[in-house]
C-alpha cells in the first residue's frame, strides 16, 4: 500500500529528526531490534515512508499491538472505502481538533491537504466553523453528526441516523463515519497520553508552496 | 433461515443490521437467531467489515487478554470503568461482568464504578484509574508529572502504556457501539457471554 501523503512526504526536504521527549519512554529507531525493528521495517516499506511516525512509536513496546494498529490504518483510514479518503480525512482532522491532539490535527490536516482539501477547509475544520464555504451542507451534517459522537455519543439517537440518510448518506457510509470517528476517540488518546507533538507536515507543505512560488 | 424473533430493539443502523457479511460473526448470530437468545449486537458491528474485525479482534485480544505488566482483571476494571465514564451501559456491563468474573468480586468492580475513592480498590490502583479518567476526559492536560506520579505510585512505564492503550481502545469501542444503537442484554445474558471473553479472550 502507498498514500500520496507518503510519496509527498518523502519527496520534501526534511530537518534531521530529533527524539522527540514524551510522557512515556518510545523506542527510537535507531535503537529498535527485533521485533520492533521488523514492524518498523514493515511500516516503511509498505506504507512507503522513510520515518516511523510517533503515533506507532508509542506501541514499540509491543510489535503485535503495533502490527494490528497499522492494519487498522491501512483499511479503515487511508483506504477508499463507502467514504471517500478526503471525506475520511476531514473527519479525522475535525474530531482531532474537538480531542485537542496538536499531532494528529497536524497528520491528518496534513492528509487532507494532500487529498484535495484546500487551506481555507483546514482551517474551519481546525476552528469548528462547519458553516464555511469549503464545506457542503451534506459534509456538514455528517461532521456535526462526527462531533456528536466524539463529545456526547451517549446521546446519540435514530433520529440522528434518520436526518443523515435524508441528507443524502448512505447507511453503509454512517457506519463507517462512526467507525473512523470512534477509532480517532482512540488515536487522540494515545498521542495526548504520550504527549506528541505535531511534527509540523503542515509546515512542509507552505514551506514547499512558497518555495514553488518564489521560483 | 428460520429465525427466532428475540425481545431485542433494533439498532440505529438496520441495513447493517440486516445485512452480514460472511464470517465467524455471521455465524455466532445466526447461532443465537436459531435458538431466540438474547445476543450481542456488536457482532453485527462486526460481521458489516469482517477485515476491520479480524485486525481489531486481534489488537483486543493482545491488550486485553494476552500476558501483560497489568492483570486482566485490572485491564477489564479499565475497560468498565472508562465505559462507564463514556456512558455506554452495552460495555459497561459487558466488561464489569469479565472484571467480575476474573476478579471474583462482583460487588467491587460496580463499587468502582458507582463511586472509584469511596470504593475498597486499593489506593495504587486508585491511582492507576484516576489517570484513567483523565486519558478519558481530559487527555490532552496530560503531562510527564502526571506518569511520573504513577511510576512514584508503583506503576512502571509499561502498566502505564497498557493502561493507556486499554483505556483509549474502550473509548473507541464505547463510540462504535452507542452511535450504532447496539444494545445493552439482560444480566443473565451479559453473565453468559462474558465468562466465555473471562476465559477465551476476544478472538472468534
Amino acid at each position: 500500500m502507498t498514500t500520496p501523503e507518503y510519496e509527498l512526504l518523502s519527496k520534501l526536504p526534511r530537518p534531521a529528526a530529533g527524539a522527540v521527549r514524551t510522557n512515556l519512554p518510545v523506542i527510537e529507531e535507531s535503537e529498535a531490534s527485533g521485533e520492533t525493528a521488523e514492524a518498523y521495517q514493515y511500516f516503511r516499506v509498505n506504507f512507503g515512508r522513510p520515518e516511523v511516525p510517533g503515533i506507532l512509536k508509542c506501541f514499540s513496546s509491543s510489535p503485535a499491538m503495533m502490527r494490528s494498529i497499522m492494519q487498522i490504518a491501512s483499511t479503515l483510514i487511508f483506504s477508499e472505502g463507502f467514504l471517500g479518503r478526503r471525506t475520511k480525512e476531514m473527519i479525522a482532522t475535525y474530531v482531532s481538533s474537538l480531542n485537542a491532539c496538536p499531532y494528529c490535527l497536524d497528520s491528518h490536516g496534513f492528509s487532507l491537504r494532500v487529498q484535495g482539501g484546500d487551506e481555507a477547509m483546514l482551517q474551519a475544520l481546525s476552528t469548528g466553523n462547519l458553516s464555511h464555504a469549503s464545506i457542503t451542507v451534506p459534509e456538514r451534517y455528517l461532521l456535526w453528526f462526527a462531533g456528536k459522537i466524539t463529545l456526547e455519543s451517549h446521546k446519540v439517537e435514530q433520529a440522528d441516523i434518520v436526518d443523515l440518510r435524508a441528507s443524502g448518506w448512505e447507511e453503509q457510509q454512517i457506519a463507517e463515519c462512526i467507525h473512523v470517528t470512534a477509532m480517532f476517540a482512540c488515536f487522540n488518546r494515545v498521542a495526548n497520553a504520550f504527549g506528541l507533538p505535531s511534527q509540523d507536515l503542515l509546515g512542509l507543505i507552505s514551506k514547499s508552496n512558497k518555495e514553488e512560488s518564489d521560483r | 433461515m428460520n429465525t427466532v424473533k428475540t425481545t431485542q430493539e433494533p439498532m440505529f443502523l438496520t441495513g447493517v443490521e440486516q445485512n452480514p457479511k460472511p464470517s465467524p460473526y455471521r455465524d455466532l448470530i445466526e447461532a443465537a437467531q436459531s435458538t431466540g437468545g438474547d445476543y450481542w449486537q456488536i457482532w453485527h458491528l462486526l460481521a458489516f467489515d469482517p477485515e476491520a474485525a479480524h485486525h481489531l479482534a486481534a489488537l483486543s485480544h493482545t491488550l486485553m487478554h494476552k500476558p501483560s505488566p497489568l492483570s486482566p482483571g485490572l485491564r477489564e476494571l479499565i475497560a468498565a470503568y472508562t465505559s462507564s465514564l463514556n456512558r455506554c451501559d452495552f460495555c459497561m456491563k459487558a466488561h464489569a461482568a469479565v472484571a467480575a468474573q476474573i476478579l471474583g468480586d462482583e460487588a467491587l468492580v460496580w463499587s468502582v464504578i458507582r463511586d472509584l475513592e469511596a470504593s475498597a480498590l486499593q489506593e495504587k490502583e486508585k491511582a492507576l484509574l484516576r489517570f484513567v479518567r483523565k486519558v478519558t476526559l481530559d487527555a490532552a492536560s496530560i503531562t510527564a508529572v502526571d506518569t511520573q506520579q504513577l511510576n512514584q505510585a508503583g506503576w512502571d512505564d509499561g502498566s502505564i502504556f497498557y493502561a493507556i492503550s486499554a483505556c483509549a481502545l474502550f473509548n473507541f469501542y464505547n463510540r462504535w457501539i452507542s452511535a450504532s444503537g447496539v444494545h445493552p442484554v439482560s444480566d443473565q445474558a451479559f453473565k453468559g457471554l462474558a465468562s466465555r471473553m473471562a476465559v477465551k479472550g476476544y478472538i472468534r
